[in-house]
């Protein structure tokens, strides 16, 4: 990889640095070692008083669905002609027109008008306020492609519709090398020296370790959505401090024995991960935004309370991971669907709001990313892998209540459709990224280093940030 | 002769069909070239370490023709040899050989041609193949050698001596690196003059290596240590590689060329010619050089076995099933799933790797019977990585619903011991002849950890004088203190007050006079052995207040658990009717009014019942020998006990049943409310059920088999038309009693919850075999098998306690009952809860952890989450433990929360200070400890500790534990009282690994 630009300083390698080597191999036991980024004492973080989140902070959140989200029924044609034409394809699976809701994308023009799934009624009224924008077509690509090439079988992204294979290149955006980076991982590396001092890594996870955050100097750091627990009965000096401290020690201690080794392990770790973020936390201002009782907008929460933090935590760039299971829709997709959908569209809604209410909606935008779409034709009540995908972006910053890139053409046998309605995609992953990590702050000559492919396609930038 | 260039890429075909596929190997080297008559064509290759290896290697003449090569060898003839010895020959190959080709990726060979092929298992070492033509002829030939096993013994050397000619007669080897993740190091040399030291004449003079990925060529050298031209590795770094592979060293500064270089999979050709027109003979030699620890991961074991339980967010669903995972010859795993009764439709099912439970194969839907994993490297992970993780217990099955979409079971694989035959353990060596008879302390303390709620200094005295034998005895004798009686004292003495009373029940209980009651029993009752097993018991026969309908009856609950309390040391039989019977158990299993099928309604009687019964009281899933490991068929697989017929049929058996309300004749009745007239008739709720026959079913009904063979083949328990519902029972409940898992599945459960996590199957027989046979012909004896648990060699031997996977992790609500007992906690007015709740006009609103333990400990007596308790008996935290094939139950619910909350819960009694409040209510309800017992000695850090690994470490605190207790007593402030140094020394004590595990 080539050396950054001034932009990046190694500033915070060193306090940030825990374990050596993130490479490939053993990453899933590296990985897992991943923990609190420079055990702080309690005084170095003296929380500002009713501070301020900094006028030119960012943060971008990735809201990862897993298993693969089927954007045919998030993005639906709604004109009665490409409506028809998409209930036959899509036969059980076709979403009732009466219950679709409609939107007016403010410039993008396809011939066709479209709507949003029922379970979406959060997100579409965002997206009339302009606040969330459609991207259309998505996918992992090496380079633009055809359908002829894709037959040919040249410069495709490997393991196509392979779960694993395809959620490692959306988070990497390199389809073409093994993995050794995701592009969180690169953005925050780039961006890092906009934060002064934090004592945080700027990368926080609350779906645990994940890979788009895999950088070389800047590691993840996951947090527990719950918030920070710590031990009790040890608050104050003095001798709080030497019975801490006994306590931390004696549990860092070889064990002879497996089970007290577990235990011992188990209980250290759970000190380390509430120790740093707990002083912090505690000092959230309380939002008035309620957020529903979902796992994901749990999470989003806890996020939104870590944005709030942001002066205190001296960052002005952050980057977060969510992830949401379930996606992967083989079977059951008409009951199962909507009920994901409705997690999602409520969780985003309240983050907004979040946002909002913190001054800071301008300042933060999330985005989704899926392992891959799913086949246009069903099997016999779910759908199957696909290629091309459709996500949403929101934020103050978005250009919102639009659709940006190209939908596929929504019929089998196109030159778009690998076969049943798998899309090859119009747009890349790189190009969709490198919109976010412009935004975010990485300049046109630096943009390679976030994402090595960006050269090989036409755009850039696709637009839909301000 | 002419020879037509030919891409040599066909010849190299990945071949992923059959084999493993792994992380990058070596896997294929052919050569193409002229051979026989004077030029011999011989190829060498080398098999590294490990297990025998099978190799493919062929003489390929006449079927070259096919491609359109002229003046190929007509009748090659191909010798092995293993260094001058020859091994194998083969002229024609023979036809049986051919499935091996296409296996390999290999083109076939003309049925009918005169080609000659071997293939061969063979050990490490290095060895020749000879290409020569019949009749001393001579053509051009193909000579390929390929691996046909996988596996972790690779091929690190493949080597050609051929004639290299000009033009059309230059050397074309080809090489195939096998699809996989990473790359490989290959160090590629063409020896020509340093040949001459060996001996060999006429050889090339300056040879050339040029490598080609299709047709570009991607790196090339002329001259290995004064390269003209590119280079990929200086000399001293070839030299390097040379003397760390085995390669014979180059003469310094000679022509001979070397390449080093990494590649990633593919089909690569290698052209070795002579510079300036040169001809000669020359060896071309291929290294495999990637370091050895990218290889050589194997799966641990041969079967991995995996119970699928609800996932934690999957509230409500009662899905249950199992896993198989087992390790084929060749490496690859073949996966089996077997489940049942998800809430609503599948959507999907994976192996998924890991907490970020990432997917690494799709599996099919329904049942899953024999797919084939073969590691092949997914996303960023390697095979290695995957079956590392198999050993390490991160690999899992996920199923999941419509309804759960994220999953809504799942289940980690864990080792698991299985026969077919079965092979009694052999027998222990005995313990010291004192050893039951005089105790040391420190065998009264670790005894008591494991037959009471924690040790107190007058128990430890009392077993130091009794013995443990007369101990137990004594235990045995004692009456059973009950909980439904200790609660109503409870509310007699403590009344709810109206505010704070729920009055939630017919007598007025609420959950906080229960717990206050178990409290009480715990920390002050004498039959602690009884209400040790009594709540082992517990979590077997699982009712849980968490589930409304059975929370909102606390006395019927108190009832439930006296039950268990008065079976503990009785017969298992028995116990099993009683359970079975519990009004309360029919609420939480769903037995209670179930009737027999409505052919006009289309309704069948409930299953949860019969499942759970089977499931987790009695045979469980799979078939068990009598020590408690598999039971596998000719297959090598599980063998399942029952399947869903079995549920339908015994569904119906438990038809008819309903409350006992003197005087009642509709079966439909509730027992009355009884909140306004007080607890004079609750006969419903505490009586067993009753069975009325007309909603009995009578027909004939076909249940388990005792029999311990595949279900196709099994009789089943016939249940003979027209009995009574009790009747029926009785046949059910003996069937399972008697049914030969029924032993070791108890028995292996009671030895979890009182001694160790991981007994060995020579534990868990000698426990069963007192099961099957107390001594005196009775089967089921509990008394029996308590007796003999606590006194087996395994649970009473030191040398077995200092082995590094024996004892278990301390249930966190026991570790608070060994705290409580240890410091005499409890308020001074006689309760065992804490009533602050800040306002002292409330006093008797009690509030906290030990109202509520599950909240505080994620443990309170019949709390649990589900019917499957707290803990899955094979749970094992991914990690060392797993690797090990070791089990911890207890760490499943002491996550990353609970490892904190837990202590905090009760570190903050020990450590907080009483209220302030003027006019203190006399006596006080505040929770009180008693530390007088170790204040004598707070001065006297030694002795101290000495008390505290008594009384909380099994008196078996470590070096290292001690140590560091010690110096932070040193480093209290010079002031610091001695109440507050003798509470920091058991505060960091009962936090301690040493104290959180028993051995």
């Amino acid at each position: 990889m080539n050396s950054p630009s001034s932009e990046l300083t190694r500033r915070n390698f060193i306090r940030q640095t825990c374990c050596a080597a993130v490479g490939t191999t053993g990453m899933l036991s590296a990985l897992t070692q991943l923990r609190v980024i420079g055990a702080v004492a309690a005084d170095a973080l003296k929380p500002a008083t009713a501070a301020a989140i900094p006028a030119d902070y960012k943060a971008l959140v990735c809201l990862f669905l897993n298993g693969g989200n089927d954007g045919n029924n998030v993005i639906v044609p709604y004109d009665p002609a490409s409506y028809n034409a998409y209930a036959a394809a899509r036969g059980v699976l076709a979403i009732n027109r009466a219950q679709l809701l409609p939107i007016a994308p403010k410039s993008y023009s396809d011939g066709r008008t479209y709507a949003l799934h029922p379970a979406l009624a959060d997100v579409h009224s965002l997206f009339e306020q302009g606040k969330i924008a459609g991207l259309a077509n998505v996918g992992t690509l090496v380079q633009p492609t055809t359908l002829a090439q894709f037959r040919d079988g040249r410069a495709l992204p490997p393991q196509l519709f392979s779960h694993s294979d395809q959620m490692l290149q959306w988070q990497s955006s390199i389809p073409d090398k093994p993995f050794e980076t995701g592009w969180g991982g690169r953005l925050a590396e780039i961006t890092d020296a906009l934060n002064s001092n934090n004592q945080i890594s700027m990368s926080l996870s609350l779906s645990g370790v994940n890979r788009f955050q895999v950088g070389k100097s800047v590691l993840q750091y996951v947090v527990n959505p719950g918030g920070a627990i710590t031990m009790a009965g040890f608050g104050g000096g003095g001798n709080t401090a030497v019975r801490y401290n006994a306590l931390k020690s004696m549990l860092a201690d070889p064990q002879d024995n497996l089970l007290n080794g577990t235990f011992a392990s188990a209980t250290k770790n759970a000190i380390a991960d509430g120790e740093v973020l707990s002083t912090v936390l505690r000092t959230a201002p309380t939002l008035s935004t309620i957020f529903p009782d979902t796992p994901t907008a749990q999470r989003m929460a806890m996020i939104a309370k870590l944005i709030s933090l942001a002066s205190t935590l001296r960052v002005k760039r952050q980057i977060f991971f969510v992830q949401l299971h379930g996606w992967d829709l083989h079977a059951g997709q008409l009951l199962g669907h909507g009920p994901l959908l409705a997690e999602l569209s409520g969780a985003l809604k309240s983050f907004y709001d979040a946002t909002v209410e913190l001054g800071v909606a301008n300042q933060v935008t999330t985005f989704t990313a899926s392992d891959f779409g799913r086949t246009l034709n069903p099997n016999a009540e779910g759908t199957d892998h696909g290629w091309g995908n459709h996500q949403l972006v929101m934020g103050g910053a978005v250009k919102g209540g639009d659709i940006y890139g190209r939908m596929p053409s929504l019929t089998i046998n196109a030159d778009d459709d690998t076969g049943r309605g798998r899309w090859i995609p119009s747009t890349s992953v790189d190009e969709y990224s490198a919109t976010l990590a412009t935004w975010f702050g990485v300049s046109a000559s630096n943009l390679p280093i976030v994402l090595p492919n960006i050269g090989r396609f036409a755009k850039s930038s696709l637009g839909f940030m301000s | 002769m002419k020879f037509s260039r030919l891409a040599l890429l066909a010849f190299a075909a990945p071949c992923v069909a059959l084999l493993p596929a792994q992380d990058t190997r070596l896997s294929n080297v052919s050569v193409r070239t002229s051979a026989g008559g004077a030029d011999i064509l011989i190829t060498g290759f080398t098999i590294g370490p490990g297990p025998d290896k099978t190799v493919l290697i062929r003489a390929v003449g006449p079927t070259l023709g096919v491609f359109g090569v002229p003046g190929t060898l007509a009748d090659p003839k191909l010798e092995l040899y293993y260094g001058s010895t020859k091994i194998a020959e083969n002229d024609n190959f023979n036809a049986s050989d051919a499935p091996a080709f296409a296996a390999v990726g290999a083109f076939p060979l003309d049925a009918e041609a005169k080609d000659a092929a071997l293939v061969a298992t063979l050990a490490p070492g290095s060895y020749t193949a000879q290409v020569s033509g019949n009749g001393g002829a001579s053509g051009v030939a193909l000579v390929e050698v390929y691996e046909v096993t996988g596996g972790t013994t690779r091929l690190i050397n493949l080597s050609t001596r051929a004639h290299v000619g000009i033009g059309t007669g230059i050397l074309i080897p080809g090489i195939t690196v096998a699809p996989g993740a990473g790359t490989r190091r290959l160090l590629f040399r063409a020896v020509g003059p340093t040949l001459g030291v060996f001996g060999v004449r006429d050889t090339l003079a300056d040879p050339k290596l040029e490598l080609y990925s299709g047709t570009a060529k991607i790196a090339e050298n002329d001259n290995w240590g004064t390269p003209t031209g590119p280079a990929t590795a200086d000399a001293a770094t070839l030299n390097a590689a040379f003397g760390a592979n085995g390669a014979f060293a180059l003469t310094p500064g000679s022509k001979d060329a070397a390449l080093l270089i990494n590649l990633i999979a593919g089909s690569y050709t290698l052209q070795v010619s002579g510079v300036g027109a040169n001809t000669g003979a020359a060896l071309v030699e291929v290294y495999d050089l990637t370091p050895a620890n990218q290889t050589g991961a194997r799966p641990a074991a041969s079967l991995y076995l995996a119970q699928l339980r609800p996932d934690s967010a999957a509230a409500g669903s009662t899905a249950s099933g199992y896993a198989t995972l087992l390790i084929n010859p060749d490496g690859t795993a073949t996966v089996n799933v077997t489940f049942t009764n998800l809430t609503s439709a599948q959507t999907s099912a994976h192996l998924q790797i890991g907490t970020s439970r990432d997917y690494v194969l799709d599996l099919p839907r329904g049942q899953v019977n024999g797919v084939t994993w073969v590691f092949a490297p997914s996303g960023a992970y390697t095979t290695n990585e995957l079956i590392n993780a198999l050993n390490t217990g991160n690999i899992s099955v996920g199923v999941e619903s419509v309804k759960f979409p994220g999953g809504e079971l799942r289940g980690n694989f864990t080792t698991a011991t299985g026969s077919q035959t079965f092979t009694a353990p052999a027998a222990p060596p005995a313990l010291p002849s004192d050893a039951l008879s005089s105790p040391t302390a420190l065998e009264a303390t670790r005894f008591l950890l494991q037959s009471t709620f924690g040790p107190t200094t007058d128990d430890i005295t009392a077993v130091m004088s009794q013995g443990l034998a007369k101990w137990i005895d004594a235990q045995m004798a004692l009456s059973p203190s009950l909980l439904h009686a200790a609660a109503r004292e409870d509310v007699a003495l403590f009344p709810n007050p109206p505010p704070l009373a729920t009055q939630n029940s017919f007598e007025k209980f609420n959950t906080w006079n229960r717990n206050a009651a178990w409290w009480k029993i715990a920390i002050t009752a004498q039959d602690q052995l009884r209400q040790r097993v009594a709540f082992a018991l517990s979590q077997l026969f699982v009712i849980s207040g968490a589930n409304a309908n059975v929370g909102d009856k606390q006395e019927s609950m108190q009832e439930y658990y006296d039950t268990l309390v008065r079976h503990a040391f009785g017969n298992y039989r028995q116990l099993l009717e009683s359970v079975t019977v519990s009004p309360i158990m029919g609420v939480y299993l769903s037995h209670l009014k179930n009737q027999k099928a409505d052919p006009v309604k289309g309704t069948s009687p409930d299953e949860n019942y019969a499942r759970e019964l089977q499931q987790l009281f009695t045979i469980g899933l799979v078939q068990l020998q009598p020590d408690g490991t598999l039971l596998l068929d000719a297959a090598g697989k599980p063998i399942p006990t029952y399947n869903q017929a079995t549920i339908s049929e015994t569904a119906k058996v438990l038809t008819g049943w309903t409350f006992s309300i003197q005087g009642n004749t509709n079966f439909f009745a509730g027992p009355q409310d009884m909140r306004t007239t007080g607890y004079v008739d609750s006969s419903g709720w505490l009586n067993p059920m009753v069975c009325f026959d007309a909603f009995h079913d009578k027909t004939q009904k076909k249940i388990v088999s005792l029999q311990q063979v595949p279900l196709d083949q099994a009789n089943p328990t016939i249940v003979p038309a027209n009995q009574t519902g009790p009747q029926d029972l009785k046949v059910l409940l003996d069937a399972l009693f008697n049914h030969p898992n029924t032993g070791p599945f108890v028995s292996k459960q009671l030895i979890q919850r009182l001694v160790t996590s991981n007994p060995s199957p020579g534990y868990v027989y000698r426990v069963s075999q007192v099961f099957a046979n107390d001594g005196a012909g009775i089967r089921g004896n509990l008394g029996a098998v308590v007796r003999a648990l606590l006194t087996d060699f395994e649970a009473r031997s030191l040398a077995v306690a200092g082995n590094a996977g024996f004892g278990k992790v301390k249930e966190p609500l026991l570790r608070v009952t060994a705290f409580m007992r240890a410091l005499k906690g409890r308020a001074p007015n006689g309760r065992f809860l804490d009533s602050w709740a800040g306002d002292p006009r409330t006093i008797y609103g009690p509030v906290g952890a030990f109202a509520y333990p599950h909240a505080g400990f994620n443990q309170g007596p019949m709390m649990a989450p589900s019917v499957f308790n707290f803990f899955s008996t094979d749970f094992a935290p991914p990690g060392p433990l797993a690797a090990a094939g070791l089990v911890a139950p207890e760490m499943q619910i002491i996550d990353s929360s609970y490892a904190l909350i837990g202590p905090n819960s009760f570190v903050n009694y020990l450590l907080r200070e009483l209220p302030n409040v003027a006019n203190p209510p006399s006596p006080s309800p505040f929770f009180t400890f008693d530390f007088s017992g170790f204040l004598a000695n707070s001065k006297n850090a030694d002795a101290l500790l000495d008390q505290l690994s008594l009384i909380f470490c099994g008196n078996s605190m470590s070096v290292s534990t001690r140590s560091r207790i010690a110096a932070a007593l040193q480093a209290l402030a010079a002031n610091t009282s001695d109440l507050e140094r003798v509470q920091s020394a058991i505060q960091l004590t009962v936090l301690s690994p040493d104290a959180a595990v028993q051995r």
